[in-house]
């Protein structure tokens, strides 16, 4: 019995210290140790749209936009490894993302790979369910050039005190010219995205952000991207050769783009505005030389409000948001003497839709844009319904 | 029979000295600054107590951490050091915590962080302050105003989204710390009710 006895309070002490052993590991400190982790995940957007046109009969377009696997894999407490792998209209695949993360502490941590660059909302959070509207905003297509992403490297971290995150990035810069022009007054920087897709580098670019989110549900981002242009005209000229360097500049633009933007969600409403500005320097060689027509300054903003009119009924566990978007942009903002300033090119958006969240993963979406630019009087529409789905 | 209670309360004392768990310097840290803010200039002494009263308990407060504040000879308040889901590696959004599936997941797939709570003696929410948020995602909800708005819960249903107002991008974190302080109300309310761990009258 004796014996019993003694058994069984040194298994009851050995236990209380495996327990509280075990405590040691749950320190407020430390991460879980749960190395080898893969997540997996994706997104999707399923859409249609349907220009509407008072003259003439117009096709409706049904597509893919996109579906994207996420894979986040964790080596372990430090060190993990982000990556979506995308389809774009069913029959593109790109990657969207592919970086290694490590983390030293939550001041620092390293980044490496393809990154996207940090410039407003929609390049970073850009899973359908995150915004309202089956498209995108077209000021983060035209200004913007979403889904923007480079190969490149650089540091992010948190101040907790100050309620700050930055980000700050040396990347490999849009391909301006290879062979001939990559920038458009039309399409501003888009066309230039090498996506990390054997890309080519004639000089780095700088990419930061500060987002601060000491203020309840706002979060306001400042960022800035800085560097020039990439050409393939420096490739194989000679140091001394200087007519074939004068040549290869007038292919290069100079890019100073500038980003602010703010998310605010209370009692039910989600608010969010976005302003860019972007600065070009060259335009006037570059498209001299390439026959481009690109501004030497763009700009454009968009203002959003949407309210969750299940907000105040506990009961209803989905969300259903009528919301409305302002948006503006001109990617002739300004020109250089060279080249005249196309009106066409300043646009104004209006939309108006509903969006259905049966789940924070799952919505339902449906929207008119009444669509004009300055070199018409005619309002231009269309209809758009969509399926966006995030799984994570 | 005294011999064996000996011999077991030395093995008990070489075992727990080497177990013995306190607040990390710098989280103790956070949590002095947390407190220096609430009771200015007043010297606050943190005593740990006894979670595994019963089973219930026991499980639940498994590694995590119950204080009573006290303040010379009076007791404050609770402070309560917790361990919560934040979001996944590579992203932050789908997760519903209103079914509170996914808050029974055992951690693997989540990033965690770590929280502290300090309570009235009579529980009623005082502060809440994120400790240490490791994560890259979903980290908006260490802001101190948006933490603010569980100041003054008293326990029963609070409902992200309309009681707590969302945060974009932050959609797992900040679901997981609204139920997670629903839970822990909950464990305390057991806690001091059913365990005796009575506050002393002023």
């Amino acid at each position: 019995m004796k014996y019993h006895l003694i058994l069984i309070l040194i298994f009851y002490t050995i236990s209380i210290k495996a327990q509280q052993t075990d405590q040691s590991s749950n320190t407020a400190e430390k991460l879980i140790e749960n190395s080898g982790t893969l997540n997996i995940g994706g997104y999707a957007e399923v859409d249609y749209n349907q220009p509407i046109n008072g003259d003439l009969y117009e096709n409706g377009k049904l597509d893919v936009h996109r579906l994207v696997l996420l894979f986040g894999y964790k080596f372990n407490s430090k060190t993990s490894f982000v990556t979506e792998v995308e389809f774009e209209h069913v029959k593109e695949v790109y990657v969207e993302q592919a970086f290694i993360n490590h983390r030293f502490n939550q001041f620092l941590n390293f980044r490496a790979g393809l990154l996207l660059v940090p410039m407003g909302i929609v390049n970073e959070y850009h899973e359908s369910p995150t915004f309202n509207g089956v498209e995108r905003p077209n000021l983060d297509k035209y200004i913007v050039p979403t889904t923007w992403r480079e190969i490149g490297m650089g540091l992010t971290g948190r101040l907790d005190n100050l309620s700050l995150r930055y980000q700050a990035y040396l990347l490999n810069g849009f391909n301006g010219y290879d062979g001939s022009a990559k920038f458009s007054g039309k399409n501003g920087l888009r066309s230039g995205r090498q996506k990390g897709a054997e890309s080519f580098s004639s000089a780095p670019n700088f990419s930061a952000k500060i987002d601060y989110y000491g203020i309840s549900s706002l979060k306001i981002g400042l960022a800035g991207y800085f560097g020039n242009s990439q050409t393939t005209l420096f490739d194989g000229i000679s140091k001394e050769d200087a007519s074939a360097i004068s040549r290869a500049d007038s292919s290069v633009v100079g890019i100073n783009m500038l980003g602010l933007d703010a998310r605010y969600n209370i009692k039910g409403f989600q608010l969010r505005g976005q302003y860019n500005f972007l600065s070009l320097s060259n335009t006037d060689q570059y498209n001299a030389f390439t026959g481009s027509d690109v501004g030497r300054q763009m700009s454009g903003y968009f203002v959003e409000i949407g309210y969750d009119v299940f907000n105040k009924n506990n009961e209803i566990k989905s969300q259903l948001i009528p919301f409305f978007r302002y948006e503006t942009y001109n990617t002739h903002h300004s020109v250089e003497n060279n080249i005249e300033t196309n009106n066409a090119f300043k646009r104004t958006e209006l939309t108006a839709g509903i969006g259905w969240k049966l789940t924070p993963g799952a919505m339902l979406k449906m929207d008119y844009q009444w669509l004009k630019n300055d070199a018409s009087d005619g309002i231009g529409g269309q209809f758009n319904m969509g399926v966006g789905i995030w799984f994570f | 029979m005294n011999k064996i209670l000996v011999l077991w309360f030395i093995i008990s004392l070489a075992c727990l000295p080497l177990s013995a768990q306190n607040l990390t310097p710098r989280v103790e840290k956070i949590v002095n600054k947390t407190l220096s803010k609430i009771w200015k200039n007043q010297e606050i002494t943190k005593n740990k107590i006894q979670t595994d009263k019963n089973l219930e308990s026991k499980i639940f407060f498994k590694g995590n951490y119950v204080y009573k504040l006290n303040i010379i000879d009076q007791e404050e308040g609770w402070l309560v050091l917790r361990r919560a889901l934040g979001c996944k590696v590579g992203g932050c959004g789908s997760g519903n915590y209103n079914d509170s599936a996914v808050c029974t997941a055992d951690g693997n797939a989540y990033e965690v962080f770590d929280y502290a709570i300090v309570f009235t003696p009579d529980l009623k929410v005082k502060k809440v302050v994120v400790v240490d948020y490791p994560g890259d995602y979903g980290y908006e909800i260490s802001s101190p105003g948006w933490l603010n708005q569980f100041i003054g819960y008293t326990g029963g249903g609070m409902n992200y989204g309309s009681d707590i107002d969302s945060i974009s991008g932050a959609t797992i974190s900040a679901n997981s710390i609204t139920w997670d302080i629903i839970q822990v109300h909950e464990m305390m309310e057991k806690l001091v009710e059913e365990n005796g761990l009575v506050f002393s009258k002023k």
